[in-house]
Parts: C-alpha cells; sequence; structure tokens
C-alpha cells in the first residue's frame, strides 16, 4: 500500500511490432490509459520493469458507428469516445449504458475501451455489454492478425487469449438485427467475505422477428460471479422461438440463477444474490426486448448516419 | 426585533477564498527546507507476536535516515484519544492508555510495526519492503462477543477478559424492573450501527520539526491542538513539556471527529528526534481504511415501557461496544450514548449499562455525534415500537413525553433551562405534512415501490460544561484602520466556525466584519481551548469572542467622548454605540465618527492616553445547554431489490439563535448527508475470518455521490439562549443523529420490517421483505433478538 | 525513457521539470510545479479531488502518469482566475453559496464543473449531479455545490448574453 509508484521505465512504442517485441522482455506489459494498472501498481499487487504504451502508434485511434456495419473501436480509443456516440446509443444501448453509469466519470476521459477489457477484471461493466454485443477483438503481432470473439477472449483468472508477442489493436461489434435492442444494469453490494464481491452486472440483447413477437435470438450475459462475464447459452437459446414477454423471461432469469455457482459459503449472501441476479437477468432481457419494439426503422435515421 | 449589523444574516466565510483558488495551505501543501518523508509500516496479520524484526537492509538502502521500530520507542503507553487531557481525573481513570508508538505485538492489521524516515518518499516505501518482520500468528478475536467468553484470545496481556470498560449509567433511577412490571405496554429493539470511517479527504499526516533552540514544532490537521500538545507531552514523550511544542493546525481537509484522536503525530516525532531533520509522515487512502480511526461499533438492546396512555415509564439500555485493538474514544463514546439516548425524554425510571470490548479489529474512534446517533438508531426505533404497541401515533407519543424547562438534564447533573423541541416537532410536522402522510399503525401498503414515513427527535450538547474542560479564552486587538485582529482558538475543519465567530466579533466590538481577521491554529499565538468537538465552539468560544467584544466596544466608547465634543456634543460613554465601524450616539444625531479615527488615535497618541485597543475575554461554560432536533423522512422502498430511497427529509433544530443561518443550513446539509450515508449505504465489513477490512477503497465503501441527495428542507427554530453568544446554541453534530431512525422508521412505515444492522442495505432490506425480521440472518448477542 | 526534463503545459504555460516515468501527475503538479491546490485524497481514481482538466476534460491526476501527460494541455484549479486576478464565475459562486467547507474536494469540483458548463451551458440540476457524480465531498451534503453550480451557469450564459 505504497502513496507513490516504484521505478519503472516506459517506452512508447511506434508500431504494433515495436511493442509486442518489447513484451519478450520479462517484467514488461503494454500501457494504454493506466486505470486499472498505475492504482495496481501503487497497491503493490503487480510490478513491472517496463511499461511500454502503445498511445502514439498511428492507425490504432479509430472510430467508426454505423448500424448496417457495426462499431470497430481501436486500441486507443478513449471511452468517452463512445458516449456521446448517437448510433452507439441507439443500437449499441448496453455499451453506451455501460458506459454512462462508469464511476467515477473521469474514468472515461482516461481510459481506453480495449484497455477496459484486456485488464481482465471481473466487476468491470463494459466486458459485459461486450458479451450482449458478440464483441470480436483482433489480436495482432505487428505482421498477422486473428480474431477472437470476447466469448473465447478470458481463459480463467486474469488471463486473456492475448499470446505472446500479439496485442489488441481493435474491437468489432457485428450490426444488430433490424428489430433488435439490449440494455446494461447493475446494482452494488457489500462485500461480506474476501472471497466475495462488491456488485452484480448484466446485460442483454434481444432480437425479434418481423411481427416483433416472437425472439429470434438473445443474449444474456451475468457479470462479476467468477473471473469474467458469464454467458447464459441455456436461458438465450430457450429464448430462442418464445413470445417475448414476461413468461419467457421470468424462466431465463430462472437460468441464470442457476447457472451462477456461489460464491461464499454464507446462505444468506447466496441467496440475495441470486434474488439480485434474477431481476438483473429478467429486467435487462425485458428492456431490450422493449428497444427492439421501439426502435425506429433505421431508414429514418439515415440522415444522421455518418 | 434586534437591529444587527451581522448577527443572523446570511453571508459566506472568510476562509472559503483559499479554499477556492487553492491558495488555502494543508499540511500537506507545506514544505519545510529540509524536510525527509517518513512512512509507516502497518502489520499484514491480525494477531501475532513479532519474534524478530530485520531492518538491516532497510537501513543500508541509500537515502534512508533512520528505520524505527518498538524498541525505539519511549517505554510509555498512551490512548491515541486526547479527551484524558480534557477530562477530570476521577472520569479520566476509564481511560486507558493502551498502546505505543510502534507496538509491541500486532493486535489488529494495521497495527504500526515500524517507521521509515528517508530522503524521499519513493526510498522511504523501497526501505519498508525491506524490512524483514517474523510474525508468529495467534488466533484473532474479531467479534466483541466471542472476545468476552471465557478462553477467548487475549488482545491485551493485562486485561485477561479483554473488557477494556465497563460502567453503570451515572443516572441510573427509579426501579426499573417494578415500572416494566407495572406497564401496559413493553417494547425492545437491539440493535448495531457500522463502522462509519470519517473519510476526511485529506488522509492523515504530520510534520515534526525540531528547531535549532530544540524546540518542537508540529504541522498537524487537529481538532484540538492544545489538547494534543498536552497529550503528546503528557503521555507519549514525557521528558517533553507543554511549553517546549509549539503545534500548528494549518487548513484542515475534514475532520468529524477522527481529528480528536491523535494520528501520525508521534512516530513524526519520533523519527524526527532519530534523524535529527524535519519529517513528514504521510499516510494513505488504503492505510486509513485499515487503520485507526471509525465510528465505534455499539451493540445494543433498548427496552422501553408506558402507560397506555402514552407516558413512557421505563427505558433500560445495554450497549456492548467493539473499541478494536486499542480503547480511543469508545470508552468515552459509549458513555455518551448512554447519556443522550437515555436523556432525550422524560422519564422516572432509567438504567443503562455499558460494557466496551477489544478485538483484534482496525481501532475505533469519536465520530460526529459521539455516540447519539448510535444510540438514536436503536432508541428511536424502540420508541417507535412502544406506540404501535398501544396505537399511538409516533410524533404523538414523543409529544407528550417531552422534557421541559426545570426537569433534569441528560449529560451532566444540571437542570435543562432551555428547550424547543416541541416548537421542532410542530413546525417540521406542518412543513413535512406529517398528519397527511402519516397513516397510522395499519396502513396497507401495495405495489414494487412503497413509500413511508418516519420520525426521530433527538437532543444534543453545546459542549459539555461541568464535564469537560469547557472553558476557552480569546485576544483582539484594533489596528489604526479600525480593523481587528482577533485570536482564537477554534479550528476550522470547514465547519464555518471562523465565518461565524467573525460576526460575533463584528456585532460584540461594533467593527467592520471585512475587517476582522482570525488567528487560529497555532499554540503559540492563541490561548488554551479543548478544540472544536461536541458541537462547543460557538457556545463557548463564541462566549469568550463576545466577552472581549463588549470590552473593545466599551474602549472605544470611552475614547469617543472626546470626539463628540469636538461636535459640541457633552455625552458619557453609555450614551454612545458602536456599529459596523461607525461611531453614533442617539442623542447626537448625525454626527458619525468612523472607528478608524479613535483606533489611530489610541496608538498615535504621544501622551497618556497612547495605547493600542486591545482586550482578552474568557468563558467557562457550567452546562451543556442542549440543542434539540425533530427530524421527518420520507422513503421509496423498491421491494424487489431492497433499494431504499430518501424521497424527502425535513428537520427542524432548536439553535437558540442563528449567527450565520447560511453556515448552519450548510453544516445541516451536510451532516444530513452523511447520516444517509450511515444509514443506508456505508459499511465497513471486516473478513470474520481474517479481521481485514474488505471495504479498503472509496469503490466498496459507498460515500453519497450528487445522486444520494433528496431534496431537503432545513428549518431553524430560533429563541435565544440566555447563556449562548447572542442566544446561539451548537448545531455542527446534532444533524447525524436523526436520519437513520427516522429512515428506519420510514422504512417500517412502507413496509413492515426492521433492520437491525446498520447501514439498512439493500441486501438485508430484501433479507427481511423475504424472510421477516425473526429470521435474520444475525442474532442479537446482547438479547438474544435477531438482528 | 528514465529520468529526463519534461514539458508540461498548464494552465497556458510551458513548464520544464526533471520527471520520471513511475510519477504520478499529481505529484508532479504539486511537488514538482508547486501547484499544491490539486489534491490527493484517494490516489485511486476513486474520488475526483485530484481532478484536472486534459484538453478540457476532466481526468483523475493520481493516477495519470506524469509522462502520458506531457503534450496535453493541463489545467488546474490555480489556472482557473483570470489575468486580472478576476475570480471565475464558477469561483465566485462557490463562494456566494458558502459551496466549500473543509476544502479538499474543491478543485476538484471546480475543474470538473468547468467540463461540465463548458460542455453544456444550461444544465439542468440533474445534469450538474450526474457530471459530478464521481466527486466525493464529505463536508457538504453537495446541495450547496449543486446550487453554486447552477448559479454560476447563469452567471456565465447572463455575461455572454450581455456581451453579444
Amino acid at each position: 500500500m505504497a502513496r507513490v509508484l516504484q521505478p519503472f521505465e516506459f517506452i512508447e512504442a511506434a508500431g504494433v511490432k515495436e511493442a509486442v517485441a518489447a513484451l519478450s522482455q520479462p517484467g514488461t506489459r503494454l500501457f494504454a490509459g493506466g486505470c486499472d494498472l498505475v492504482p495496481a501498481i501503487r497497491r503493490g499487487q503487480v510490478r513491472y520493469d517496463t511499461l511500454v504504451s502503445i498511445m502514439k502508434i498511428e492507425g490504432l485511434s479509430e472510430f467508426s458507428s454505423h448500424p448496417k456495419v457495426g462499431v470497430k473501436i481501436g486500441a486507443q480509443v478513449l471511452l468517452s469516445r463512445l458516449v456521446n456516440d448517437i448510433w452507439v446509443g441507439k443500437r449499441w444501448a448496453a455499451l453506451h449504458e455501460a458506459v454512462e453509469q462508469l464511476y467515477p466519470p473521469h474514468i472515461r476521459n482516461m481510459g481506453t475501451v480495449v484497455g477496459n477489457l484486456c485488464a481482465a477484471v471481473n466487476y468491470y461493466d463494459v466486458p459485459v455489454s461486450m458479451f450482449a454485443h458478440r464483441a470480436v477483438l483482433t489480436l495482432s503481432d505487428g505482421t498477422t492478425s486473428r480474431e477472437v470473439g470476447i466469448d473465447d477472449f478470458y481463459t480463467g483468472g486474469r488471463g486473456t487469449a492475448v499470446g505472446a508477442g500479439e496485442m489488441v489493436t481493435q474491437i468489432d461489434l457485428p450490426p444488430p438485427a433490424a428489430d433488435a435492442g439490449s440494455a446494461f444494469k447493475k446494482i452494488y453490494k457489500a462485500r461480506r467475505r474476501a472471497d466475495d464481491l462488491h456488485k452484480i452486472n448484466a446485460a442483454a440483447y434481444v432480437a425479434l422477428d418481423e411481427a416483433k413477437e416472437k425472439i429470434t435470438d438473445a443474449t444474456l450475459v451475468i457479470g462479476c460471479v467468477g473471473d469474467s462475464p458469464l454467458r447464459i447459452t441455456a436461458a438465450e437459446s430457450a429464448l430462442v422461438g418464445q413470445v417475448a414477454g414476461d413468461e419467457a423471461f421470468n424462466s431465463a432469469a430462472e437460468m441464470a440463477v442457476a447457472a451462477v455457482q456461489p460464491m461464499t459459503d454464507a446462505g444468506w449472501v447466496e441467496e440475495i444474490r441470486s434474488d439480485w441476479i434474477r431481476i438483473l437477468a429478467r429486467d435487462v432481457l425485458a428492456q431490450a426486448a422493449s428497444r427492439a419494439l421501439s426502435r425506429h426503422d433505421p431508414a429514418e435515421d439515415a440522415h444522421l448516419a455518418y | 426585533m434586534n437591529d444587527f449589523a451581522y448577527v443572523g444574516k446570511r453571508m459566506t466565510k472568510p476562509d472559503i477564498y483559499g479554499k477556492v483558488t487553492g491558495e488555502a495551505k494543508y499540511t500537506d501543501d507545506i514544505t519545510l527546507p529540509g524536510m525527509v518523508e517518513g512512512r509507516i509500516l502497518c502489520a499484514p496479520v491480525a494477531h501475532a507476536k513479532i519474534v524478530s524484526i530485520d531492518t538491516s537492509e532497510a537501513e543500508a538502502l541509500p537515502g534512508v535516515l533512520c528505520v524505527l521500530t518498538h524498541k525505539d520507542c519511549p517505554d510509555i503507553r498512551f490512548s491515541r484519544s486526547t479527551m484524558a487531557e480534557a477530562l477530570p481525573e476521577f472520569a479520566f481513570t476509564g481511560e486507558r492508555q493502551d498502546q505505543f508508538i510502534l507496538t509491541d505485538k500486532v493486535r489488529y492489521m494495521g497495527d504500526w510495526v515500524a517507521a521509515v524516515a528517508a530522503e524521499d518518499i519513493t526510498t522511504a516505501e523501497r526501505a519498508l519492503e525491506l524490512i524483514r518482520v517474523e510474525y508468529e500468528p495467534l488466533p484473532p478475536v474479531l467479534d466483541p462477543f466471542t472476545a468476552l467468553e471465557q478462553g477467548a484470545p487475549v488482545v491485551h496481556e493485562d486485561c485477561a477478559d479483554n473488557i477494556a470498560f465497563e460502567m453503570d449509567h451515572p443516572f441510573n433511577c427509579g426501579d426499573v424492573e417494578k415500572a416494566f412490571a407495572e406497564a401496559d405496554a413493553v417494547a425492545e429493539f437491539s440493535g448495531v450501527n457500522s463502522r462509519q470511517k470519517h473519510l476526511h479527504m485529506e488522509t492523515d499526516v504530520a510534520i515534526a520539526s525540531f528547531e535549532s533552540d530544540k524546540r518542537l514544532v508540529i504541522y498537524s490537521p487537529s481538532q484540538g491542538p492544545h489538547l494534543a500538545k498536552k497529550h503528546l507531552t503528557k503521555r507519549v514523550f514525557p521528558d517533553l513539556d507543554d511549553g517546549d511544542i509549539r503545534w500548528i493546525s494549518p487548513a484542515i481537509g475534514g475532520g468529524f471527529g477522527a481529528r480528536l484522536a491523535l494520528g501520525v503525530e508521534p512516530a513524526a516525532v519520533l523519527l524526527a528526534r532519530h534523524c535529527n531533520r524535519p519529517v513528514r509522515v504521510t499516510t494513505t487512502r488504503e492505510e486509513d481504511f485499515q487503520g485507526y480511526s471509525s465510528r465505534t461499533d455499539m451493540h445494543q438492546t433498548i427496552r422501553v415501557a408506558a402507560t397506555k396512555e402514552g407516558k413512557l415509564l421505563a427505558i433500560d439500555q445495554k450497549i456492548v461496544s467493539d473499541s478494536g485493538a486499542y480503547l480511543s474514544h469508545s470508552a468515552t463514546t459509549s458513555t455518551v450514548n448512554m447519556q443522550k439516548t437515555l436523556g432525550v425524554l422524560k422519564c422516572d425510571n432509567i438504567k443503562g449499562h455499558l460494557t466496551v470490548v477489544y478485538t483484534n479489529t482496525p481501532v475505533t474512534s469519536g465520530f460526529r455525534g459521539y455516540g447519539n446517533p448510535e444510540g438514536a438508531f436503536v432508541l428511536q426505533q424502540a420508541l417507535d415500537r412502544l406506540a404501535e404497541k398501544i396505537g399511538m401515533d409516533p410524533m404523538e407519543f414523543r409529544l407528550r413525553n417531552l422534557k421541559e424547562p426545570g426537569d433534569p438534564s441528560c449529560f451532566v447533573p444540571v437542570t435543562l433551562e432551555h428547550t424547543k423541541l416541541k416548537e421542532c416537532i410542530d413546525v417540521g410536522a406542518e412543513k413535512f405534512g406529517w398528519k397527511d402522510k402519516w397513516q397510522g399503525w395499519d396502513a396497507a401498503k401495495e405495489g414494487r415501490y412503497r413509500r413511508g414515513v418516519g420520525m426521530s427527535v433527538l437532543t444534543h450538547a453545546s459542549g459539555a460544561g461541568g464535564f469537560l474542560l469547557e472553558h476557552s479564552s480569546c485576544v483582539m486587538k484594533v489596528l489604526t484602520d479600525g480593523s481587528l485582529n482577533l485570536i482564537v482558538s477554534p479550528c476550522e475543519m470547514g465547519q464555518g466556525i471562523i465565518g461565524a465567530l467573525t460576526q460575533v466579533a463584528a456585532e460584540a466590538t461594533g467593527l467592520r466584519y471585512e475587517q476582522i481577521r482570525i488567528s487560529t491554529g497555532d499554540t503559540d499565538v492563541t490561548m488554551f481551548d479543548i478544540g472544536s468537538h461536541a458541537s462547543r465552539s460557538m457556545l463557548v468560544i463564541g462566549n469568550a469572542v463576545h466577552a472581549a467584544g463588549v470590552k473593545i466596544h466599551d474602549q472605544i466608547c470611552e475614547r469617543a467622548v472626546k470626539y463628540f465634543e469636538e461636535h459640541q456634543v457633552k455625552l458619557e460613554a453609555s450614551d454612545i454605540k458602536v456599529r459596523a465601524g461607525e461611531i453614533t450616539s442617539d442623542k447626537a444625531p448625525g454626527v458619525v465618527i468612523d472607528v478608524s479615527k479613535v483606533a489611530y488615535d489610541a496608538i498615535y497618541d504621544f501622551g497618556e492616553g497612547g495605547s493600542q485597543l486591545n482586550a482578552s475575554g474568557s468563558y467557562l461554560s457550567t452546562s451543556h445547554h442542549p440543542n434539540h432536533q425533530a427530524a421527518f423522512a420520507e422513503v421509496e422502498v423498491d421491494t424487489e431489490t431492497g433499494q431504499v430511497t430518501v424521497v424527502n427529509y425535513v428537520s427542524a433544530h432548536d439553535i437558540g439563535r442563528a449567527i450565520n443561518p447560511l453556515l448552519v443550513e450548510a453544516q445541516m446539509e451536510g451532516s444530513l448527508v452523511q447520516g444517509i450515508g450511515f444509514a443506508l449505504t456505508e459499511d465497513f465489513v471486516i473478513d470474520p475470518e481474517t479481521g481485514k477490512v474488505l471495504s479498503d477503497s472509496l469503490l466498496t465503501y459507498r460515500l453519497p455521490s450528487t445522486m444520494d441527495v433528496p431534496p431537503m428542507e432545513h428549518l431553524l427554530i430560533e429563541e435565544p439562549l440566555e447563556a449562548g453568544p447572542f442566544g446561539a446554541k451548537g448545531c455542527g453534530e446534532a444533524g447525524l443523529v436523526n436520519p437513520a431512525p427516522a429512515i428506519a422508521n420510514a422504512i417500517y412505515d412502507a413496509v413492515g420490517i426492521r433492520v437491525h444492522s446498520l447501514p439498512m442495505s439493500a441486501d438485508k432490506v430484501l433479507w427481511a421483505l423475504k424472510h421477516g425480521t425473526e429470521e435474520a440472518p444475525g442474532q442479537s448477542r446482547v438479547s438474544g433478538q435477531f438482528l | 525513457m528514465s529520468k529526463r526534463i519534461g514539458t508540461f503545459n498548464v494552465n497556458g504555460k510551458n513548464a520544464d521539470t526533471i520527471v520520471e516515468p513511475q510519477m504520478l501527475l499529481v505529484d508532479v503538479l504539486r511537488e514538482k510545479l508547486d501547484l499544491t491546490g490539486t489534491k490527493r485524497a484517494c490516489a485511486a481514481g476513486n474520488c475526483g479531488a485530484c481532478t484536472v482538466l486534459a484538453d478540457g476534460d476532466p481526468i483523475c491526476s493520481c493516477i495519470t502518469l506524469a509522462v502520458a501527460a506531457e503534450g496535453r494541455e493541463i489545467e488546474t484549479v490555480e489556472g482557473l482566475r483570470a489575468a486580472d486576478g478576476t475570480l471565475h464565475p464558477l469561483q465566485q459562486a462557490f463562494i456566494d453559496h458558502c459551496a466549500a467547507q473543509c476544502g479538499y474536494c474543491t478543485a476538484g469540483m471546480l475543474m470538473t464543473a468547468k467540463a461540465l458548463l463548458e460542455a453544456n451551458p444550461r444544465p439542468t440540476r440533474e445534469d450538474v449531479k450526474r457530471a459530478l457524480s464521481g466527486n466525493s465531498c464529505r463536508c457538504t451534503g453537495y446541495v450547496k455545490i449543486i446550487d453554486a453550480v447552477m448559479d454560476a451557469a447563469q452567471q456565465i450564459n447572463a455575461a455572454k448574453e450581455v456581451a453579444a
């Protein structure tokens, strides 16, 4: 628990290749906004000899959004870039809500979207919303790149799929279906045990058929219940084909509760956690569906695009 | 109608300019020539023997000046609480002096094991990492009731039963058991408050510097530097005497009671002594969370009895307080809890008992309200239960049991001379709309979101005259421009006392408010005073300022006689008045003499009359002059998540007279929001297995934010208190007392459940909604009731 | 890069100082540039007391590496006053409403509020609450701070109208 950081080296890489090459030295780590890393170093949780900043690399600052094309987020894009983006607000509402509610709001002006995902902190909000939107991450070694779906990105603990000599250069969010909506919500709670967490968050994506009655596709994600966000796949497949309504959402919420493993041995803590998971799951699904129902035809908003 | 120039006016305060420009100097902003950085090594386990400490590697690090451990400390135990120096000897015996600067044995996770001074902070912290400590872990005791059991781990070797302090309420009276047996209705409530953190934004910091004349200068934010200095010399460094130390308290980044205890000052002094350099010791927010300052958690059961007509017959309070690893303020706050709780209403049969227990948890301390909020949370719910049993409106029940002037007061054996609690209730209820909103004990509420209302009343002190060393003195001098230097010793920690005292001084002297400058915070300059706490500053220090001010006023009048003669008016000094810098007399219409003329001539008089206008004033308070407050809360409970939102809050405060209503309002708003945090979100959680503080950041310990601020109204009931300066009573602490019980009673009204432990967080509310309160996960170890 | 001379653009002026990679912006501001108005309170990016503006946006200087702030326009509370010493309308409003108590959060509040009013000159009370939701204050209960920001917005707008 230090007040200042012990000395380290700081390199501003000019290219992806240089950045990942520097990583081959032990005790080296990539640096973007530093919102997670700097306090962790100060608290003595991690220590590095060298931080390699990616913020001066050319070509990593791209951001674009279009309802028919999707969202592209380069590795240098700050969270604040998402807040006032009209299409993110309209069509990737879960992401918008997650970023909008970040505490404190300052973090949006400091942290990158990619960094928020790569930090692999299990109570963060943005990753949960990214699961709902089925984000795809581009991992590059400076020469070749590969794509990893967010479902495969987290590998347990605070590990990620980013291999040696690689970094995440971009996130892509596929365009949502024509009649789809999404939502994100969270509840804070107290930590009662060392192995307990202080909040629960959830996000959902719901797509409806042309009649806007039946669910054609769904994602349901619960966060803060393990190392990384948990997709409730049983609920997702059960929802498809059902009428978007309380009955479907309630039973999906029960599946979410069933899918989550207890974190403590305190029965009452677990019971309340289950209740809140149930409520959050139901509410994000209901809200996502309601957004799917009320959505304008994107053509009406065409004048807003680009 | 009084025609005051300044008193009663809404004015901003003089010290705010430096705060909005960034110029105000706090301790951490001060750099002394040659100053080095000190840091403290905190223990990573809750309870352990220290087998060995190897400092050689740390000492060898270039830039390290000294590494100190227990063996380098004076062999004398002290308490962090400085209150011992303000208590009479008979009361002081309970204040166990129980810790060393650097500990001999680890008694909580965060206990101080070693201290380092180095040329820079980075080196100091690197040195901490190089200190090798071998601990022999001991089983920790983390719960006060376990600590009371036979065979429990012993926290202090000289205290085998872990009972740090135990007493009966000094004002026990009547026959409580008989009253309970004869009562028409009896009710009981058990509850415990959480260890609310002060969370002063400025983390603990101190600079110690031995000057070339061997005198020690300490820069540290203290709420009572004279007391702290006395304590430091008497209990920590007995080789130093009162005059050997100059304590300067710069701008204070929040106090709330925390700065009434010694912080890092002893460590800073120890380091400065060993390395012969000025040393600044700083701490981090995490260390603050794991450290030595929070509200004391008091496990309480209160039984109350009444007749069916609503006469309160008896109160019986049992308290088991968890002091943590060292006593600090927890015995005194627990005692004050009994006094305030058992003394708020009229009752002839009273019984209170208190046990303070050591555990291997962080040290608890005094916090704004000093026992009163802890007690009110339990008492005001017991009273509501009693009112429910006799089917009476809870407000009506309280109204029927109010104390009146002439009744014994609660705090010290004095007579209550002034109370406007009835008016507070009446005016507050009217504004809140209690009559419409309170729909009876069986009002049915439906739907996911349910609203309810609740109320609470309190009595609080304006100082503790008759018990604490309640006197204060000040000095005034008038400069040639008619401006005034006021040397006085309140601690301005944001509460606005500098502004309010300026108004008192301006009013009493007749000088201009804008021309009054206050010097404070330096023990070489100011007169002895026990500091700013217990809502005492305005009453005690304000009276001292008033006393000096009147003298200045009279001196001006006497010297002004000859100036009226120049206008061919022959006057007595008593015919003359001074107001806002102008000297006038009803007997000399149209003549206005500026005070600067008198003040200038007084100094630049080469004849017999030459003397600067000056005065000192002292005041000794012999009563605690209670202030009172009634509060009304309306809440909305989300029955699905358990989340509680305060939707409206009205309080009415018996202030005597508001010297500055804007500042009083600011105090009430701030204390209410602290109270809402205390009631709903601020949860200090200690891991029940390891004793580690789990809520060790502002991410996990939820301080109220702008989003938690409800619509609120604060009403001032002004009827001057004869003993107060211009009639004023205290107000700083009271606002934190009512929110938790008023909100708790409102939750009960909304959804019919009571949560027995603070905070009433969403998880506990939801649990109680699902399972009722008879099956809650905890059980009161004081009474056996479910929590 | 290890120890070297860094150039910081603070309050419209360039300042050179020795900087090391591990130094935090708050420490460089306070200890190297003597701008002690910016406070260190949680050192974890949770409380907003250390807020400064970087290119107009509020950031937590306590978790920002100083080297990462080079080349950005930094504004601190010391830069709020006009060149002739006139207080910024926000500072004046904080004085008029008595919106600072202990004052430790005040610099951060002012800077966050400044960014808000530049982005949203006519905020609602709710907008102000949201913008300041990451700035903790233990003393005031926020009421007078919110009042002051609303008032300052009006003053600024009124002055603009007069100027127009």
